[in-house]
């Protein structure tokens, strides 16, 4: 929690009400996005009871496992949701873009599917999902239908993509809001995604408070409310009992009417919860460098599709080697999200003013001609003077970026006087003599350590270090299935 | 140890006419989130049982079980006991050396049925079968099932049922947890599996105090790497796990250590406070309500954002540190963040400039700049450039 929260966070109090610390939307929301909603058994992690989808709020389609502990019933119900995602999820794939990257050529979808689910918890849930699916047998006693271990690795997929951040393909609301909005809850009751809707939008007449305590009591899933489950339980024992072990769809059809029924208005409240809140969000402008970013997802996108075609599988345990580029790569991604969160948006940026790692102020001076020795001969090195209203502690010498042009050139801070009142006149040196664009006097401008332009990432060793390597090589990845237990 | 008869009588009456709850290591793990505050130890040493106390208020827990992860628990425990214990022993005998046959089991769970003092005589069976192991009897039982070991709390002395204890050949006691979530990839949920390995660790401690009362060298018979037994993948097919738990005893005695003796917090808490108004569900809720905040008033909370997961009265306490607008409903960091403003109200005010005490201007100055910063940041305009030459 910095400042700027914690004072939006004080005034959503007295307000009773939600407030936004973005002034624009950090993600992009697809037009028509794959909606899923999930509910399990208590305990029972890895099989779905109750599966709901739809790429629109009008249409929701559902399916209910009757009895999630059983495999032909679970997997019965599984296979229903991946006929109608795998080829929507795939279809994105076909149609593709060239880029050239000096001599090499590669091909990239033009559009990619997203993935809409209420919380990060249910993120989780597919990620178990495509754990038991994506390793299945396609042969033998125990083979299964293909779509399922296809959309095994696609859930998979979604689950490891979830992880970097700013990423855009699996959006998890409770997270998108959380980023985008301050309330005065605490982080346990923010991450229930009923309760902060409740307090972004609480019913007329009704404080924010009041709203989410009576919201909270009703979970948006997967993990059910014990109560839910004490009427459940019944309904399942009586299920089971009729079929007398029977998998048959027709034997099935008539007995799981009353545990689809139970389900029913479980998914349905989840379902319109989550439309709504998505529709709140997408009413928003989106930021600039959410486009950056879905270029990555599509990258991601069209290297899972093309792997799929040779493969598709992944490991469960990554190797020291990958691990340490995976980490890599997942910092480099967060570190370019919050510095493209910052120069798009200036109630991120100011966060940053607070804490002296960014300056704002009028430009009041530009000398573009101003010249300095050289290693060798005189060199061109911009100036820019900026009057900050508040006193700037930042130390001369610090480089700071151009909120206008983050990927640029560093300047830096060459001098730092007091100016009118409590203020500070800060000049910054531009350090290129190239042509390059700087701000205008007059106009206001900001200068943050944010930098959009990525680093070299240096070089792995050739061998694994001894504290790398592992003492046993990781397990082939096997199947979760136990040919025994049946229920 | 037990309690002076006037302390007995007088936690009775706070309790009312509702059965005393006594402390289990669930309950204790809860506890020992909340010690700062006065009512959950009030409640506690009584032991009173939260969960009943604001049943079919608006205030009532979230905290219900799902009876389809009970059964899935009894299932699991019961197929280790199916066949003699053969699927246990096939998990147990090599990291503690049994033989191959001849391995003597005792189940204590169902030895002594339904009595009232079922758990003194399943604690004396205990200390039995310990004193056998310690003796290195060769016909001592290597794994007891259902052990009861005991342990003073606040000063009361209370029973404490471990899943089970194993014993080696050499001697060496093991503690053995028996968990119902499954382990994928080597992998098993971090938080169940930090509540397990707590748990874990308050019988390693209660065994070593058992050993050391019966003779043997606690440190060196009881061993601090406990077997934890889970389902391996999605079916329940049985998997051992192996874990040192050297710090969480260390944390587990401190927690024991600062439990208050009940004969303190008697003797500190008015002489009218009882609960029993609070918890008869016969009286309007109001009326309930009102008898509990009288209670809060004079005995005193301590809410934070953590109380949510772990105590029955949450909620009601959240209503109250809201009322109070208190920065710890939003929680700890917000309270670091604002040295000596007391309100989130007050907090408000400076965001928009209003002066601050002299205690108050060092998160003042912050506050103000921030409020500035965010009504600046809705009227910034798009920058414009210049090219140079």
């Amino acid at each position: 929690m910095n400042h700027i929260d914690l004072a939006l966070a004080a005034r959503s109090f007295k307000l009773g009400r939600a407030l936004r610390n973005s002034t624009v939307r950090h993600r992009r929301l697809a037009a028509k996005p794959l909606a899923i909603v999930l509910w399990q058994l208590g305990a029972e992690p890895f099989s779905a009871a109750a599966i709901g989808w739809g790429d629109r709020h009008a249409q929701l389609e559902e399916a209910v496992a009757g009895e999630p502990r059983n495999r032909a019933l679970a997997f019965a119900t599984l296979l229903k949701f991946a006929r109608w995602f795998n080829p929507r999820f795939e279809a994105h794939s076909a149609d593709r873009e060239t880029i050239t990257r000096g001599e090499y050529k590669f091909t990239v979808a033009r559009t990619a599917p997203q993935i809409v689910v209420a919380n990060p918890g249910t993120v989780e849930f597919l990620g178990r999902l495509g754990r038991r699916l994506a390793y299945l047998p396609t042969e033998g006693e125990f083979a299964v239908d293909p779509a399922l271990i296809q959309l095994g690795r696609h859930l998979r997929f979604l689950w490891d993509r979830h992880a970097v951040p700013g990423q855009q393909l699996v959006v998890a609301l409770s997270d998108l809001m959380n980023a985008h909005w301050v309330t005065p809850q605490s982080t346990a009751e923010r991450n229930s995604l009923p309760a902060l809707d409740a307090f972004i939008e609480p019913p007329a007449g009704v404080s924010g408070f009041d709203a989410a305590a009576a919201a909270e009591l009703c979970p948006a899933g997967p993990v059910p409310d014990g109560e839910d489950d004490e009427r459940l339980m019944p309904l399942v024992q009586a299920f089971n009992a009729a079929r007398n072990g029977s998998t048959d769809p027709a034997v099935i059809a008539s007995l799981i009417v009353p545990i689809a029924e139970h389900y029913r208005p479980l998914l349905r409240r989840t379902w319109d919860l989550l439309w709504r809140c998505r529709d709140r969000e997408a009413m928003l402008p989106e930021a600039r460098s959410v486009a950056r970013r879905w270029d990555d997802d599509r990258n991601a996108y069209t290297r899972h599709m093309d792997w799929m075609i040779r493969n598709g599988l992944r490991r469960t345990r990554q190797t020291p080697r990958q691990a340490a580029m995976t980490l890599r790569n997942l910092e480099e991604a967060g570190r370019l999200m919050e510095a493209e969160e910052a120069c798009d948006d200036p109630l991120r940026m100011a966060a940053y003013v607070l804490l002296n790692k960014a300056v704002r102020g009028q430009v009041i001076a530009v000398d573009p001609t101003y010249k300095e020795q050289g290693p060798k001969r005189m060199v061109c090195r911009p100036l820019v003077t900026l009057r900050s209203p508040d006193p700037c502690l930042i130390p001369v010498g610090r480089e700071l970026w151009w909120t206008g042009d983050p990927a640029g050139r560093e300047f830096v801070v060459e001098e730092v006087r007091p100016s009118v009142g409590r203020g500070s006149d800060v000049v910054l040196k531009l350090m290129t003599s190239s042509v390059t664009t700087l701000p205008s006097v007059g106009y206001a401008a900001t200068f943050s350590i944010h930098t959009t332009s990525s680093v070299w990432p240096g070089k792995m060793p050739e061998t694994d270090p001894w504290t790398h390597q592992a003492a046993t090589p990781p397990a082939l990845v096997e199947s979760l299935e136990d040919a025994h237990a049946e229920n | 140890m037990s309690l002076s008869p006037q302390t007995q009588d007088r936690l009775d009456k706070l309790r009312g006419n509702l059965p005393r709850r006594t402390p289990n290591v669930r309950v204790l793990a809860d506890f020992s989130q909340n010690t700062d505050c006065s009512l959950a130890t009030l409640g506690f040493v009584a032991g009173m049982d939260f969960g009943h106390l604001l049943r079919k208020t608006r205030y009532q827990a979230a905290f219900s079980h799902s009876p389809f992860a009970v059964l899935r628990g009894n299932t699991f425990e019961e197929m280790l006991r199916e066949k003699d214990y053969a699927r246990t022993l096939t998990l147990i005998r090599e990291p503690l050396g049994l033989p191959a046959k001849g391995v003597r089991v005792v189940n204590l769970r169902t030895e002594f049925p339904a009595e009232t003092d079922r758990m003194a005589r399943r604690l004396q069976k205990t200390n039995d079968l310990l004193r056998e192991i310690i003796q290195g009897k060769p016909s001592a039982a290597r794994w007891i099932d259902g052990a009861v070991l005991q342990g003073t709390v606040g000063g009361v002395s209370a029973f404490f049922e471990a899943d089970a204890l194993g014993a080696g050949t050499s001697g060496e006691i093991r503690i053995a947890e028996v968990k119902s979530f499954p382990k994928v990839d080597d992998r098993v949920d971090p938080d169940q599996l930090g509540s397990a390995l707590d748990q874990s660790a308050v019988y390693v401690m209660l065994a070593r105090e058992t050993v050391a009362k019966l003779g043997g060298d606690p440190m060196k018979r009881v061993s601090d790497r406990v077997m934890l037994i889970t389902p391996r993948n999605v079916g329940l097919t049985p998997t051992l796990s192996e874990q040192r738990v050297t710090a969480r005893i260390k944390r587990i005695e401190r927690v024991f250590a600062g439990i208050p003796e009940a004969d303190h917090v008697v003797a500190a808490t008015p002489a009218d406070v009882s609960f029993a108004p609070v918890a008869d569900t016969k009286n309007d809720e109001t009326v309930r309500l009102k008898a509990l905040h009288a209670i809060a008033d004079r005995v005193g909370t301590s809410y934070t954002s953590g109380c949510l997961a772990s105590c029955a009265n949450a909620r009601f306490c959240r209503e109250r540190a809201i009322r109070a607008e208190s920065p710890c409903v939003t929680g700890t960091a917000a309270v670091r963040l604002l040295p000596e403003v007391l309100t989130l109200g007050r907090a408000e005010s400076l965001t928009r400039g209003a002066k601050p005490s002299r205690a108050e201007t060092p998160a003042a100055i912050l506050l103000e700049q921030a409020g500035r910063l965010i009504d600046e940041a809705a009227s910034i305009p798009t920058p414009n450039t210049q090219r140079t030459t």
